[in-house]
């Protein structure tokens, strides 16, 4: 019993060694063999290998397995290195591919990135165009509006200078028909002593028209005022006199009120026989300071004081 | 004693096996055929540029083979043939890697110029 087990270890140990000798023995008598197991060893530790070339890996591998039964077998030599040297090429092979294969990976890349860049361009150039015609487009519309609001300004312009001078031509005929004359205070109409009976206040239709050209006057001249002012001769006395002319006065004034004139445009006065424009020492200077004088006011409404 | 001489028989015996393999291998046309196919293959691929020691090479193996053969050493015909098959291969996937990583380069440099020239553009 004790003899057997004793014979038993001695078998393994002898066993063991062999082995330890034959493994010891793969990496130092065949330099070839071992380079193409380092050189396969190497290509599979590589990911990029693995992924792209596994088919000319798994070539490699079986040159190697070829390789390895040859030397287990004991093969010569030269027939070990052979399928060593196959194997290691089939390694190189395998390497070669992957490198291409990641190197297509590029090109492809690198194609879609071109279109990448094209594309981000030709959006660029069409942001850029859009925002140029906008710019452009917004400048042409500030522009016709500035055309329009001139075109606007010139024609209301026009229309402003038609309208005064339709205005000043309407006035300047009215005031020829009412006789009117130029004094250092305005525009001056004056109703003669015709239009009044002696010593009475009442207008006489004769005057009407004269009233209703100076109320035409008025609407036409919003901003106008009118001083009705009356006058008489040296005749009779002052107090009588100044009466009668406050009376003819205002007489004018209700004349023109009752043409639609607002009242508060007319203001009327009697001067009695003050400021005579004729002599009273006869009968035709004497007519001629009997008299009714209305005067224009400014553009601003404005009576001048006598 | 009896152990070693029925070693000794068995080794003979198994030598005499491989030596008449050794002189029965045909021709290894084939292979030669093959091979020559590789090395042409990689030719056009333009390994002559890109592989060159691997070119020659298998060349040389395969002229040597075909005069191995033509000497009647088949089994040294069939291996050298065999390497140069992989050495061409080898010469060929080296020449397309190489036009590959070109091709690769050439397009990441036009792409560099291309994004610089629409960089300037849009910076105008």
């Amino acid at each position: 019993m004790k003899n057997l087990s004793s014979k038993l270890s001695v078998v393994a140990g002898a066993a063991l060694a062999l082995a330890l000798s034959a493994c010891s023995s793969l990496q130092a008598d065949n330099p070839n063999l071992m380079d193409a197991h380092a050189a396969y060893n190497a290509a599979e530790a590589n990911p990029q290998t693995h992924e792209y070339a596994s088919g000319e890996m798994m070539q490699a591998r079986a040159a190697l397995d070829r390789a390895d039964r040859a030397y287990n077998d004991h093969d010569k030599a030269q027939h070990v290195d052979h399928l060593a040297y196959e194997a290691k090429q089939h390694v190189s092979i395998a390497t070669s591919v992957a490198q291409r294969k990641a190197d297509e990976q590029r090109v492809a890349d690198a194609n879609a990135e071109r279109d990448r860049i094209r594309l981000d361009a030709r959006t660029r150039e069409a942001d850029q165009a859009k925002m140029d015609a906008e710019q452009a487009q917004s400048q042409a519309m500030v522009a016709q509006q500035q055309a329009e609001a001139a075109r606007r300004d010139a024609a209301a312009a026009q229309a402003n200078a038609e309208d005064t001078q339709a205005r000043n031509q309407a006035l300047v005929i009215l005031l020829q028909e009412l006789n009117a004359k130029q004094t250092e205070r305005g525009m001056v109409v004056t109703m003669g002593d015709v239009l009044f009976d002696t010593g009475r206040a009442e207008l006489k239709p004769g005057a009407m028209r004269s009233i209703q050209k100076l109320a035409e006057l008025m609407k036409d001249d919003p901003a106008r005022n009118l001083s009705v002012e009356g006058f008489t001769d040296s005749t009779g006395s002052p107090a009588t006199n100044d009466a009668l002319s406050a009376r003819r006065a205002e007489s004018v004034r209700q004349a023109l009120i009752g043409q639609g004139v607002s009242g508060d445009r007319v203001m009327a006065r009697g001067y009695g026989e003050a400021y005579p424009v004729a002599s009273n020492d006869n009968a035709a200077g004497r007519q001629m300071n009997r008299r009714v004088e209305i005067v224009l006011s400014d553009q601003n409404g404005r009576v001048a004081k006598r | 004693m009896v152990e070693t001489s029925r070693l000794a028989l068995a080794t003979a015996a198994l030598s005499a096996a491989l030596l008449a393999a050794c002189a029965s291998t045909p021709p290894p046309d084939a292979e030669l055929a093959i091979s020559n196919a590789a090395v042409n293959s990689a030719l056009s691929a333009g390994a002559a540029d890109a592989a060159p020691d691997e070119l020659r090479t298998a060349r040389d193996k395969l002229d040597r083979a075909r005069v191995q053969r033509d000497s009647g050493h088949n089994d040294i015909a069939l291996a050298l043939a065999r390497e140069a098959t992989v050495d061409a291969r080898l010469a060929e996937q080296k020449a397309l890697a190489a036009r590959t990583r070109k091709s690769a380069d050439d397009l990441n440099r036009a792409n560099q110029a291309l994004s610089d020239e629409v960089e300037r553009k849009s910076n105008n």
